[in-house]
């Protein structure tokens, strides 16, 4: 699990909390709600519109581009946060 | 030397109204509050014969100066004959016309006017008209909320005519395909491939409770919105690069108009301002190869081109298939 202190890159700096609650309004869910451990598939707001606005985040905020298939093989939010790190380290 | 131009445009939407559910999430993000629909007994052909006669009633041009018919569809009347020639009767062309189809989508447009410019500037005709209509309605699977809120029916026509002119007045044009996304926007039954039987009539629901058959459009959204962002600022840059011109020196752009989300992301990643940027899909959704043109026709009744402005046209969807052009407006 990734430490709720560490930074995560981008056009902005942004710590995991912060990544957290701007996930919640791209997937339109409730505040504080999200966690690094949700499971992906218990969202009502991960399907396809809910997907393209994620999408549409990650390239603006840290110019990452995903597929799909890519966005599919994740089970938790950490996976991302894992993803993103990532592709800044 | 002689150059193809624009010289008129317009279109027609059928009268029945699909309104969304404006509380619905999907709604809010997509921008488009109701779009039309084509009734059980109206066809693409239908609303395509209606938008040419627009243009014939307003003036532009006669059906008697036509000398080729290109006409954009993926809903065509029938396997064979060619639709094209069905409207070359209907709507009273000389016999003396070429007619053909072509089978594009939401890029179809632009390849229209690079069809429309290489058949005058070949000096094979000097007047073209080029229709595009879809029905993706007849399609679509009603309980499918993918793709229901967001395309809508409807035909355009726009006159290509010629005139002397020392610079181009339509292109330079960029292309681009990528079949491997053909799978990302299909209708996977209904051709040769994989004929329409009962199986494929068979609706199958998916976790969200969209449900669709085999005989209906398939969209997967995240990969359509993965594809645009991959290549449409490239193919910007390029159509820029080969004007020698930056985005300030372009008057006005018309992208495809495929939803509100996605026109507002490709904006600000373009750095596009919004008063340059056409935004049309509220009303009618998302028209498919006649989305353009549909918006060209709305900014112009907006006063939002002037004449001699330089408009960027982009296009891309369905194929996957894109292509970008640099029109020079002449006024109608």
């Amino acid at each position: 699990m990734v430490c709720m202190s560490n930074n995560l890159h981008g056009g902005i700096s942004m710590n995991q909390s912060e990544f957290l609650r701007k996930f919640e309004v791209a997937l339109d869910e409730e505040n504080e709600t999200i966690t690094p451990t949700t499971d992906l598939d218990d969202l009502i707001g991960w399907d396809s519109i809910g997907k393209i606005t994620f999408m549409s985040f990650l390239d603006s905020e840290f110019g990452i581009n995903i597929s799909d298939k890519q966005l599919n093989d994740f089970k938790n939010v950490s996976d991302i946060i894992a993803l993103i790190q990532y592709k800044f380290n | 030397m002689k150059k193809g131009y624009i010289k008129g445009i317009e279109y027609y939407l059928p009268e029945l109204i699909d309104h969304n559910d404006i509380n619905d999430r999907s709604t809010k993000k997509i921008g488009i509050s109701e779009k039309r629909i084509a009734s059980s007994n109206e066809f693409a052909s239908d609303l395509a014969f209606k938008a040419a006669l627009k243009l014939f009633e307003k003036g532009i041009c006669t059906p008697n100066e036509v000398e080729f018919l290109l006409y954009c569809t993926q809903s065509p009347d029938y396997y064979l004959p060619t639709t094209a020639c069905i409207l070359q009767d209907r709507l009273n062309l000389p016999k003396s016309v070429g007619a053909l189809d072509f089978n594009l989508g939401c890029s179809g447009y632009v390849y229209g006017l690079s069809l429309a410019k290489g058949l005058i500037e070949t000096g094979m005709v000097s007047n073209v008209l080029l229709i595009t209509s879809d029905t993706y309605s007849k399609y679509i699977n009603s309980k499918d909320r993918t793709v229901r809120p967001i395309f809508g029916d409807g035909a355009s026509a726009t006159f290509i005519s010629c005139q002397d002119s020392n610079i181009d007045l339509i292109g330079p044009f960029v292309f681009g395909t990528d079949g491997k996304g053909a799978e990302n926007l299909i209708v996977p039954a209904g051709g040769l491939r994989q004929p329409q039987t009962l199986e494929t009539s068979k609706e199958i629901e998916d976790q969200f409770g969209n449900a669709r058959s085999a005989n209906n459009l398939y969209m997967n959204g995240p990969e359509i919105f993965n594809f645009t962002l991959r290549e449409i600022p490239a193919v910007i840059e390029e159509i820029l690069y080969k004007l020698n011109k930056t985005l300030d020196d372009i008057n006005f752009m018309v992208f495809h108009q495929a939803n509100a989300f996605m026109l507002e992301h490709l904006r600000i990643k373009l750095n596009i301002p919004a008063e340059k940027f056409s935004a049309q899909v509220s009303t009618c959704g998302n028209t498919v190869s006649s989305s353009i043109p549909i918006a060209m026709r709305n900014e112009l009744d907006n006063n939002k081109v002037q004449i001699g402005d330089s408009l960027l046209l982009v296009g891309f969807g369905v194929g996957y298939s894109w292509s970008a052009c640099q029109i020079i407006y002449m006024g109608e």
